[in-house]
């Protein structure tokens, strides 16, 4: 090749290219409002975009309470992310723009916590349980989780890395039950769609899941070997709408008997 | 690099070009790679290569990647070859359905699998029923997520290869007699040699490194269908830096096999004798 004669200036000239690249990048990565980070909430103008990250649990809940905080505040926009709790850390602590945090379990909240990446203490906002979901009509004739274990029936569960599947891993020991899953999935929305596409015959999922879902049914786990799991919200330290993220935990808070009414979770 | 002492047929490439391709490599390849490794836990490298679920996974993603890469090659050869040579109404929606998995997201090709040939699907019923077949969640459902999202790479490149060849080959070949399968082993596949081999490296690689068909339509069993993507999700979704780790696995493993495949067939123009089986 001609061009290693001046293999100096070509490499310099890529350099300077990326040099560029790097410096244009970093200019624009700031945000645009100058809202301070300290500003009282005496001003209740609230206005921009909230980028909120929750858990695949909630996702009907938070996706028809962004619309009403978006009503009830014009000129504010709610971004929600729902997935698994656990990468829901990930990227939290991986320094993604994100402005509130809300978990299914305590252990992911605690990471964050022990991250520092939280703006205030976590408030816990809801209680949930999980249940069998299985088809509608039941025709496995599922009533206890001993039957999950009878040949035939096709069960999936989350993955033990994930909040539901470590309750799930949690039940089968109380219930002193041994299952061996077909699929192990990596959220509960994955977990209850192998079940409403009717490849499953049977997940342990959410009692909000199931109530969320119109293609499966649920069978009740008894109290004495369900889990209990508390939901927990929280700011997050790197937010730059810090008056918009406190507003939507407030919300979020305050709407407590309308998440256990309308969407299945259990009041605090 | 390595200092190639033969000239490169074409002459001199453009210093515009040269500084373009440079700044491409470091952005798209080697700064990524670079925080892989500047990440990747050392240390641990010993506990990750040698624990079972690792183990497994690598076993896994190496059996169904080379199996989607042979049931490619066994059905796409003969569909590009149609698609290249034979003129038919309709030819250019064949080539559309076979370039549709590239284009579909991947959870959408899992759940379209389903539908074709889990519990309830158009031909998954009828295999259960006549067969007792139940695809869903075994290791053939993660070899066919694989083939139906690898194989439009192996097509779209023997196809094209099939249309750039000189055809007065295998025109003469015919002229002294040839049958046409003669004509189709001695002279047109040993001319899209190095494109097979290339679609091969390409589908492989794809294959190997599938998720999202597979995660959907074959779910996620350690030691049954949990391949290393797979593997390498769930680490991180632990919050543990054993994923890099796996990370860097599969790309040892993948840069390996292709930089084989690589040096003996991209690099000669020599005609190699066709050796697709």
């Amino acid at each position: 090749m001609n061009i290693r004669r001046k293999p100096i200036v070509v490499i310099a000239i890529a350099f300077a290219v990326l040099a560029a690249g790097c410096g244009s990048s970093k200019s624009n990565g700031g945000s645009s409002s100058p809202t301070s980070n300290g500003s009282p909430s005496s001003t209740p103008a609230l206005s921009g975009t909230l980028t909120v990250l929750a858990a695949s649990s909630l996702t009907n809940s938070f996706t028809d309470l962004g619309s009403q905080f978006e009503a009830a505040h014009p000129g504010t926009k709610v971004n929600l992310s729902f997935g698994a709790s656990s990468d829901l850390v990930t990227q939290i602590t991986q320094g993604a723009p994100a402005d509130v945090f809300a978990s299914a379990d305590q252990s992911n909240m605690e990471k964050v916590v022990g991250a520092h990446d939280n703006a205030s203490a976590p408030t816990d906002f809801a209680k949930n349980r999980l249940e069998i979901a299985v088809e509608p009509g039941n025709p496995k004739h599922i009533t206890t989780l001993q039957d999950l274990t009878k040949p035939g029936v096709v069960v999936v569960l989350c993955d033990s890395t994930v909040p539901c599947g470590k309750f799930a891993d949690q039940i089968l020991t109380n219930a002193k039950v041994t299952l061996t899953p077909k699929s192990r999935e990596l959220n509960v929305k994955a977990t209850l769609s192998k079940v409403e596409l009717g490849e499953a015959d049977a997940a342990i999922v959410y009692v909000t899941d199931v109530k969320g879902s119109e293609k499966v049914a649920g069978v009740p786990i008894p109290d004495a070997v369900n889990v209990l799991t508390t939901l927990p919200i929280v700011t997050l330290k790197d937010s730059s709408h810090a008056a918009l993220a406190d507003a939507w935990v407030k919300f979020v808070v305050a709407n407590e008997s309308e998440l256990a009414s309308k969407y299945g979770f259990l009041p605090l | 690099m390595s200092r190639r002492r033969r000239r490169a047929a074409g002459g001199r490439t453009p210093a515009v070009a040269v500084v373009v391709a440079l700044v491409g490599l470091v952005v798209f390849f080697v700064l990524p790679l670079l925080g892989l490794l500047w990440r990747a836990p050392w240390s641990d490298v010993g506990n990750v290569l040698g624990n079972e679920v690792s183990r497994e996974a690598l076993r896994l993603s190496l059996v169904c990647s080379l199996s989607a890469t042979a049931l490619s090659a066994v059905f796409g050869l003969p569909l590009a070859w149609v698609l290249a040579r034979t003129e038919f109404r309709g030819r250019s929606i064949v080539r559309a359905l076979a370039v549709l998995p590239l284009v579909l997201p991947p959870v959408v090709g899992g759940v379209a699998l389903f539908y074709a040939f889990g519990r309830r699907g158009l031909v998954g019923e009828w295999l259960q029923h006549a067969f007792g077949w139940e695809l869903p969640f075994t290791i053939w459902a993660a070899i066919l997520a694989e083939t139906f999202v690898a194989m439009p790479f192996f097509v779209i490149t023997v196809e094209g290869a099939l249309r750039s060849i000189d055809t007065r080959f295998e025109d003469a070949a015919a002229t002294l007699g040839a049958s046409r399968f003669t004509v189709m082993r001695r002279v047109t596949l040993p001319a899209i040699g190095p494109s097979i081999a290339a679609g091969l490296a390409l589908t492989w690689a794809r294959a190997l490194g599938e998720f999202g068909a597979t995660i959907t339509f074959a779910g996620n069993f350690q030691g049954k269908t949990q391949t290393l993507p797979l593997a390498i999700y769930l680490a991180f979704e632990n919050s543990d830096q054993s994923g890099i780790v796996l990370s860097l696995v599969l790309v040892a493993v993948s840069v390996l096999v292709l930089a084989v495949v690589g040096s003996r067939v991209f690099m000669t123009r020599t005609r190699v004798s066709a050796t697709t089986t």
